[in-house]
């Protein structure tokens, strides 16, 4: 134990993401530290937009929380990223069609230079029209005006979605580069598996709203393969699955509160209450879940 | 020519107010999206705030300009956090009723304090004559009120070009989600943009007072004015809109002159409008908003029982009060069959006008001129004036077939105000000044004449508004109300169902504009000499907020809200129990107005029907409304009745989509057999939805599209989906306030013309064909049919999309995300359905899909898109080893497989934490 203990930059406690009762993302739990690139794998519909979304103040979280520096964060996602050191890219790209470049990069009060010393591509490129720039362009824009601001969490969401290998090479670049330099911590989402992890010191793998997987980023290029079986047939938890377990959860919590009620009242007044342990609840867990799709059926019919 | 130059110098004063106040419009819509109608309002408060300090208490002028100044600021500042942000995500109609809300209340509020008498106030500009050249002279402060429009014109562009302000000010007005993702404020963005656009408005009031003298309405009825300079402006130039305002007032003031048509120049404004949005073919871009709400419809069912204990209670006060309690019934009851063609145009069609009770207007000239001049019997004179009104209807709908939303209103206001300064106020064509003679009316000779006999009128037009409701519900129950329902919720989805959307809103205003000049007709045969400066768009604007308030979905709606007209019911019971209360009522409506749509924005009925349900549900009160399936269908039918649809192929041709410079989707050429499944598979961004929008028609594309040899790549979307290409979308798009069954019937309903007129007096309802019960039975939706859809689980509204795309029996079926959201027990029976929508119905269907599970188990193929390009097909089996699918889906990294030398090594955090965990969390 050292007297003084860093927090990590961003951790999510049990953070569930959605809507109440159908969520997308199910209590995750993520860490990003700093100077650290940890990207978030996955098939489509995982959840991992709505993570980042979240995590950005877009979204209100379900339940769960939020925090920055181990502060719990409330404040919406312009504060965040006006004031909190937030810098966000998301899949709209966030290049205003109707402004220059430049005005582009100036809107969110962003250096120019600084942008322009990230990517000096678009230097030539400073007085057209953000709509009439190509998308690798308008994605370099976007992430150079997050880094020019040097900030101490960057989101990314798919930076490389329809892009050439060659420039997503470019951002991913300059991403890794803000984290050596600067000690910028990055959380970036990703579909492109091995791109990724070149770039990336730690990856968590999501399906279906959950993390199956946290690995170191080499280990994950040793078993790739696993991650790719996960794309192409979606092996998860099913969702009933998840219903049940969360219901054991509960059930099993209930109970044990029970249970220590039960003791204080024998121990008061001196009558043995229950002689059920926690070790029974499996077995009664079974029973309840037959009852049930007993029921159901019955109500089929 | 000395004259005309002289003259259009003299334009330049009101020129110069229309320039100011365009400006003011234009700052507070860039800054927030909202089209301003309480700006003149908000303006003339400030301006008598400082007429009142300076030339009451004594100030100097400048201080108590900038009090005043200050106060439209605030104001404007008000409205928006009272008002505008709790309604960012309300409905266009819903926010310009509230604007027009903060018009009514603020304007009443200056009335009240100052009255509405107009005054001279003295320039403190100087105006002696500057004399040009010959006989033209100006005043200097003519010249000086155009230096600072163009000052101020030119100070707002550089400000708006180049200041750290007006660059958030341009990024949130794209995109409000995006600016506020790198951290700008939308809130504080559109505070300081109200703030600035009133305070504009103001300043413009303060000086250009002295020319136009100052009145309460005149600067309010300015901003239609300044509207039309906005617009050539494009809402967002302000050298052209000022430019465009001071030509407008130089117009005006030439054609005043010089054109002897009464009203025409008061109407030049109006006519700019119309012609700026029809013909220029393009409409302000309004900002969308996720999760934009329509009002709350109702079922259109009517209750017999309370309609009759309704009109006893109705006809029992007629026959017991005295005349003014009858008479205050009457109007209530005429402006509830106007706020009924609201109800029918903007509550079921989606459709906003704001010309309506000038349409009723127009009813009413009609059959006012022809009993008047032609002595024609009064019934008579009513049919023709009713007829009358449809043609005009239709004209009026012209524009919604090119504008929406809110340009509709804008529209619908310039075709109303011209129609009203042209013909109601021209006297030549009225009857002169005591107004169009009509007599006393009469029924076959029965005298019903209101001076009379008011409660025989009374009830007259008692039974004319339960026809009129009995009509209106015929439609919301018919075939062709469910058409109207589809148009207002997506018309994408409408036209996807084989619904002619033009049709359906073309016969919306002609329906609405009959029951407008019903209504209107019955209101100005009240008085034996009709006047028709009564016929304003101003009361067109206040009818469009009643029926809002009463409940612009509901039947009941219109009733409540025709209570709370002008010289209704309400207002006789005010009068009644509080003398002086005629003062105030203006100021009363306005606040009711407006806390009406901020708590209830569906309005009062819509509350009603709401506690009515929970009444039914906790007291067991009446049966409950259920559909069974086998009252809809004719079950004993064979059961072995062919649901097999005729057996067709899909081929597309080198199909490309091309958004901009992006191709979304290149040169797919395929070809869909029969009775097989294929599935669509891709990366995020591939062009699935593209093509599928492609084949629909959605999106614009080169190549071909054939069904068997018929080339459909000209066709409209409605056509594409008559000849048998069904889809279902990835949003859903399902019709929210109405039940299941009448989601399904709406797709199962021949699409034929005469269901409009029939459904007037019959609304028919069909017995399902067996294929839509098939349908139904096999995504299990029996039990559900008469539950609203907002109702269902969001399971059973995928499968209702889904059932909805089936039950139009098509041939091809295009399934985009069909298993999204599903759970993985509803994924399997979905497959199941799917399989045997091919194998037993006989089918096309293309399947737009991420769940991989999903898609291998029920594809017979198997088409991967990457970049809008064809990469790979086949059977499933082989697409999903295949090397480009995987590089496709994974990223291609062919090139260099092993680490690369800039490879950062991993932290040791991250190596210490590494675990694997199977779910995280609980």
């Amino acid at each position: 134990m050292t007297a003084t203990r860093t927090w990590p930059l961003l951790q999510t406690r049990l953070l569930k993401a959605g809507y109440l009762g159908r969520e997308v993302v199910r209590a995750i739990n993520l860490t990003v530290e700093r100077g650290e690139v940890v990207c978030l794998l996955g098939p489509n519909g995982a959840g991992k937009t709505t993570t980042l979304l979240t995590i950005a103040g877009e979204l209100v979280p379900v339940d769960g929380v939020v925090l920055f520096n181990n502060v719990p964060t409330y404040t919406p996602m312009n504060q965040r990223v006006s004031s909190g050191g937030l810098g966000l890219v998301t899949e709209e790209r966030l290049v205003f069609t109707k402004m220059s470049a430049r005005d582009n990069l100036r809107v969110g009060g962003g250096s120019v230079e600084a942008a322009l010393e990230l990517f000096p591509e678009l230097e030539a490129r400073l007085s057209v029209r953000g709509g009439m720039l190509s998308g690798g362009e308008q994605q370099m824009l976007a992430l150079a005006r997050a880094l020019s601001r040097k900030p101490s969490l960057l989101l990314a969401d798919e930076l490389s979605l329809g892009l050439a290998p060659k420039i997503v090479d470019r951002l991913l670049g300059a991403v890794r580069n803000a984290a050596d330099t600067q000690g910028t911590g990055a959380l970036i989402v990703e579909q492109h598996a091995r791109k990724a992890l070149k770039y990336s010191d730690r990856m968590y793998l999501m399906a279906r709203g959950q993390i199956l997987l946290e690995l170191p980023a080499d280990e994950a290029m040793e078993r790739i393969d696993e991650i790719e079986e996960t794309y192409l047939s979606g092996t998860s938890e099913t969702e009933e699955d998840h219903i049940e377990r969360s219901r054991r959860f509960h059930r099993r919590k209930a109970w044990r509160r029970q249970r220590v009620r039960e003791r204080e009242v024998s121990r008061l007044t001196g009558k043995l209450a229950s002689t059920r342990t926690e070790a029974d609840d499996d077995y009664y867990f079974d029973i309840e879940q037959s009852r049930r799709e007993n029921q159901e059926r019955q109500k089929r019919r | 020519m000395g004259e005309v130059v002289r003259f259009a110098l003299l334009g330049l004063g009101v020129g110069a107010l229309y320039a100011f106040a365009s400006q003011g419009l234009i700052v507070i819509y860039r800054g927030t999206g909202v089209l301003n109608f309480s700006l003149g309002a908000t303006a003339i408060a400030g301006v008598f705030m400082q007429w009142e300090l300076q030339y009451e208490q004594g100030w100097p002028f400048l201080p108590a300009a900038l009090v005043g100044v200050l106060l439209s600021a605030f104001l404007g500042v008000w409205t928006h956090w009272w008002v505008m942000k709790p309604l960012r995500r309300a409905s266009s109609l819903v926010r310009v009723i509230a604007t027009l809300g903060v018009l009514i209340s603020v304007q009443a509020g200056v009335v009240i304090r100052y009255g509405s008498q107009p005054r001279q106030v003295d320039s403190w500009l100087p105006t002696n004559r500057l004399v040009l050249w010959g006989d033209v002279a100006i005043t200097v402060d003519r010249l000086i009120l155009l230096g600072v429009a163009s000052a101020s014109a030119a100070g707002l562009w550089a400000l708006y070009r180049s200041s750290q302000f007006g660059l958030a000010t341009e990024a949130v007005s794209e995109s409000e989600r995006s600016a506020s993702a790198i951290g700008l404020s939308p809130n504080r963005i559109a505070t300081l943009n109200w703030a600035l656009g009133s305070a504009i408005a103001c300043i413009a009031g303060i000086l250009v007072v002295p020319i136009i003298t100052l009145q309460v309405t005149a600067m309010t009825a300015l901003v239609l004015a300044a509207l039309a300079a906005a617009l050539v402006g494009d809402f967002r130039s302000f050298p052209i809109a000022t430019a465009a305002g001071l030509g407008l007032g130089i117009a005006q003031t030439l054609v005043n002159r010089f054109v002897d048509q009464q009203g025409f120049g008061a109407s030049l404004p109006f006519l700019v409008i119309i012609v700026v949005l029809v013909f220029r073919g393009r409409s302000l871009p309004l900002r969308d908003y996720f999760l934009k709400q329509q009002p709350m419809l109702g079922n259109g069912r009517m209750s017999w029982d309370w309609t009759i204990l309704g009109c006893g209670v109705i006809v029992f006060l007629m026959l017991t009060k005295e005349p003014k309690w009858i008479d205050a019934l009457t109007v209530s009851l005429g402006v509830a069959i106007v706020l009924l063609s609201i109800v029918v145009l903007t509550g079921y069609a989606g459709q906003l006008s704001l010309a309506q009770y000038t349409i009723a207007g127009f009813g009413a000239f009609v059959a006012g001129r022809l009993v008047a001049v032609y002595d024609i019997p009064f019934l008579l004179g009513l049919v023709a004036g009713v007829a009358a009104a449809v043609p005009v209807g239709l004209v009026f709908a012209l524009p919604a077939v090119r504008t929406r939303g809110i340009n509709l209103a804008i529209v619908t206001l310039g075709l109303g105000s011209t129609m009203e300064l042209m013909l109601f106020r021209n006297r030549s064509y009225t009857g002169g000044v005591q107004g169009t003679q009509v007599g006393n009316p009469d029924l076959f000779g029965y005298d019903i004449g209101s001076i009379k006999y008011p409660e025989r009128y009374g009830i007259f037009v008692l039974g004319m508004a339960v026809l009129a409701v009995w009509v209106v519900s015929n439609v919301r129950r018919g075939r062709s109300g469910r058409r109207l329902i589809a148009v207002r919720t997506n018309e994408r989805a409408a036209a996807a169902l084989g619904i002619d959307v033009m049709k359906a809103k073309l016969f919306a205003f002609a329906f609405a504009a009959a029951l407008a000049a019903l209504g209107g007709i019955l209101l100005a045969f009240r008085l034996s000499s009709i006047s028709y400066g009564s016929f304003t768009t101003s009361t067109s604007i206040t009818f469009a907020g009643l029926a809002l308030v009463g409940g612009v979905g509901h039947l009941l709606g219109a009733f409540v809200g025709a209570t709370m007209a002008t010289a209704g019911f309400n207002q006789e019971i005010l009068e009644s129990t509080w003398g002086g209360v005629g003062r105030w009522i203006q100021l009363i409506s306005g606040i009711a107005i407006l806390l009406t749509v901020l708590g209830y924005q569906d309005g009062v009925a819509a509350e009603w029907v709401k506690i009515f349900r929970y009444l039914k549900k906790a007291r067991k009160w009446g049966r409950p409304y259920i559909i069974r399936l086998e009252d809809v269908a004719d079950l004993t039918a064979p059961a072995d009745e062919d649901t097999r649809v005729e057996p067709r192929a899909l081929t597309i041709e080198g199909l490309t989509v091309t958004y901009g410079t992006v191709v979304a989707v290149n040169n797919v050429s395929y070809r869909l057999e029969p009775g097989t499944v294929t599935g669509l598979i891709g990366p995020n961004g591939a062009g699935k939805t593209s093509l599928i929008d492609a084949i629909s028609g959605f999106a614009p594309a080169d190549g071909r599209v054939l069904i068997d040899n018929e080339d459909i790549s000209k066709l409209s979307p409605t056509r594409r989906a008559r000849s048998g290409v069904a889809r279902s979308f990835q949003s859903l798009e399902l019709f929210e306030d109405s039940t299941v069954f009448e989601n399904l019937s709406v797709a199962a309903d021949p699409q034929d013309l005469g269901s409009y007129l029939r459904d007037l007096v019959w609304p028919v309802n069909p017995p399902f064909p067996p294929e839509v019960v098939r349908a139904v039975v096999e995504f299990q939706l029996d039990h559900d049919l008469h539950r609203d859809v907002k109702d269902l689980a969001y399971g059973k509204r995928r499968l209702l999309a889904i059932a909805r795309a089936v039950a139009m029996h098509p041939s091809i079926l295009l399934l985009d995300e069909p298993a999204a959201g599903l759970s993985s027990a509803e994924s399997e029976e979905l497959a199941v359905v799917v399989r045997r929508l091919a194998e037993e119905w006989g089918m096309a269907v293309l399947v737009v899909e991420h769940d991989m599970n999903f898609v291998m188990g029920v594809c017979d193929q198997v088409m991967v898109l990457d970049f809008g390009t064809l990469i790979a097909a086949g059977p499933p089996d082989a697409v999903r080893s295949d090397p480009a699918v995987i590089a496709a889906y994974l990223g291609d990294e062919t090139d260099d497989p092993d680490v690369d030398d800039d490879e950062p090594p991993p932290s040791d955090v991250a190596a210490a934490t590494a675990i694997a965990a199977a779910g995280g969390g609980s």
